[in-house]
């Protein structure tokens, strides 16, 4: 039952020609790519009237009747988002829509490895600290955390480890996003660290895991789709939350509703979602999603499609530095006398971003754009650059950012891993001055 | 909170049943409307509906273009980590369908590679 769950516009989104066959059982003339050879019936049906001039009507395209009146997108609460699986639900979100200095939540990419949760009373829910490192195990009520700990809100950067995989060549197994499984919102909840050490932490403690109550696709109860953590230094920073809220509102349902972990710079699987237990651990966490080679990579660098051992498959934690161009979107038109306002943002895991840099001449020459200041550690930086196009013609805006420490991002991809992880290759758009 | 995050127009949902009507069983080299899996002549596509989309959508496998063999250690995978029976004769079946139809080689739409230049018009959407 998957078309009932994606909306119309994801569907010609992903591939016209296949929405055209699903929804209207439409084959076009070849080549000319218009017209019916099958499938004008029933979309004549569906419109409820004939199509004037059938054949001119070019395939993949969406009757403006549709365009119209259903909602862009038909996931509650989410607006524009690409759906890449709809079981489990996996959606990005185009770059231009990540032009807010705030990502909204109805912006924020969802990446679920299980079911959801379903029918959640958070008057009910509660949260157990436990495992081999805690010297006293204890369960809290919502309601309990949000009156015994100080309350934070942080702007803390999301990004699924796998963002980018879509470009790795040869192609590597898993969700093939393309640039948009990152985010970054205001969320509100209480320090990681607080409750920990309202639990006692020993001496030995290593890693700090995560339970959800996501359940495994198969439905069977018994086995855990995900459970991951972070070393117990990451863990007891001041930027590791566990988080009710996103921008002054509760967790949308697919991001986590009620209750989740927040561990900005790190791949999202280290944040868990619908967090119900945190194991204190005196070993490196062994949950499902923790063994190669899910979210590692080599541990020294291998030849694109290689083989690669699992004792040579070591855990990702800081990402590495990144950016976007959000203003304008790809292929957008520029009047040749006035001058274009770029914008964007930049992160780079556990560092801050130290320079921006633009070209519009394929990387020939390059200016620095104005780099803002993180709202908080751990939060993306806005920048800024005015350009203006010497003439008409085709241009490509691209952006390279460079971490504290001098990394920069690489033009082309950067090493290839099995899982196709941690690419963070530079952004580019097209632009037509005319 | 909404307990179930999906709002299915009613629109959409009568479409789908005249779609459902007036579709006609899938050929050769088309797409398998319920499942979203090409149809191949030796109906290994049944088998790959069978086995691999009972747990996930197909678009779980649709979106890879994978080897023979990196088809195979994904099934392995599944068998180790996440329940997947034994394919037993259709495992070879499965796997030869997959790296046709979603292999390396494949026609599958790809995004762009870094050392290609773009095709705004065709890949607008994709940004």
């Amino acid at each position: 039952m998957a078309k009932k769950e994606r909306g119309i516009h994801e569907l010609f989104a992903s591939d016209p020609e296949r929405a055209d066959w699903e929804l209207w059982t439409r084959k076009a003339h070849s080549p000319s790519r218009r017209g019916f050879v099958t499938g004008l019936g029933v979309m004549s049906a569906a419109l409820g009237a004939n199509i004037v001039f059938p054949e001119f009507m070019p395939s993949g395209l969406i009757p403006a009747a549709y365009a119209n009146s259903i909602d862009d997108f038909l996931i509650e609460g989410k607006n524009g988002l690409r759906v890449l699986s709809d079981r489990p639900l996996n959606a990005e979100t185009p770059a231009h829509l990540l032009n807010d200095d705030v990502t909204p939540s109805e912006r924020l990419f969802i990446r679920n490895n299980g079911i959801p949760p379903q029918n959640v009373d958070a008057s009910d829910w509660t949260l157990t600290v436990e495992g081999e490192s805690v010297k006293n195990s204890k369960t809290y009520t919502l309601s309990q955390l949000k009156q015994r700990f100080e309350h934070v809100s942080q702007q803390l950067l999301l990004e699924c480890g796998g963002n980018g995989r879509a470009e790795f060549d040869p192609p590597t197994s898993g969700n093939q996003w393309s640039l948009g499984a990152v985010g970054c919102p205001i969320w509100d909840g209480i320090r990681l660290a607080d409750v920990l050490q309202d639990c006692g932490v020993k001496e030995d403690a290593v890693y700090v895991a995560y339970y959800g109550k996501d359940v495994h696709l198969s439905g069977d109860v018994t086995r855990v789709p995900i459970s991951r953590g972070v070393p117990v230094g990451k863990a007891m920073e001041q930027e590791s939350l566990i988080a009710w809220g996103i921008n002054g509102d509760p967790l949308h349902p697919m991001n986590g509703y009620p209750l989740r972990l927040v561990f900005g710079g790190w791949p999202g699987s280290a944040s868990g979602k619908w967090l119900s237990r945190i194991s204190i651990r005196n070993r490196v966490h062994d949950g499902p999603k923790m063994a190669s080679p899910s979210y590692r990579i080599p541990c020294t660098p291998v030849a694109p499609g290689s083989d690669v051992p699992d004792s040579n498959m070591c855990i990702i934690e800081s990402m590495p530095v990144k950016s976007l161009v959000t203003y304008p979107r790809n292929s957008f038109r520029q009047s040749v006398d006035k001058s274009l306002a770029l914008h964007g943002h930049a992160w780079a895991g556990d560092l801050a971003v130290k320079e921006v840099h633009v070209s519009i001449d394929f990387g020939a020459t390059w200016e620095r754009a104005t780099l803002q200041e993180p709202a908080n550690r751990l939060a993306w930086q806005n920048w800024d650059h005015s350009v203006k196009f010497p003439k008409r013609g085709y241009y490509e805006v691209w952006a390279r950012a460079v971490d504290q420490n001098g990394h920069s991002q690489p033009m082309v991809l950067p090493n290839w891993n099995p899982k196709g992880y941690l690419n963070n290759s530079c952004h580019r758009i097209a632009v037509y001055s005319v | 909170m909404p307990s179930i995050p999906f709002k299915t127009s009613s629109r959409v949902l009568a479409l789908l049943f005249a779609v459902f009507l007036y579709a006609e069983q899938p050929q050769k080299g088309e797409i398998d409307t319920a499942s979203g899996l090409i149809v191949d002549q030796d109906q290994a596509w049944q088998h790959v509906r069978d086995h691999c989309t009972s747990c996930h959508s197909s678009q779980t496998l649709t979106q890879q273009k994978l080897s023979k063999k990196k088809w195979l250690d994904v099934i392995r995978r599944m068998q180790k980590d996440e329940g997947l029976s034994d394919l037993g004769e259709s495992e070879d079946k499965v796997v030869t369908y997959l790296a046709k139809y979603y292999g390396e080689e494949s026609k599958t739409e790809r995004p762009r590679s870094k050392r290609k230049p773009l095709r705004p018009e065709i890949e607008a959407n994709r940004q």
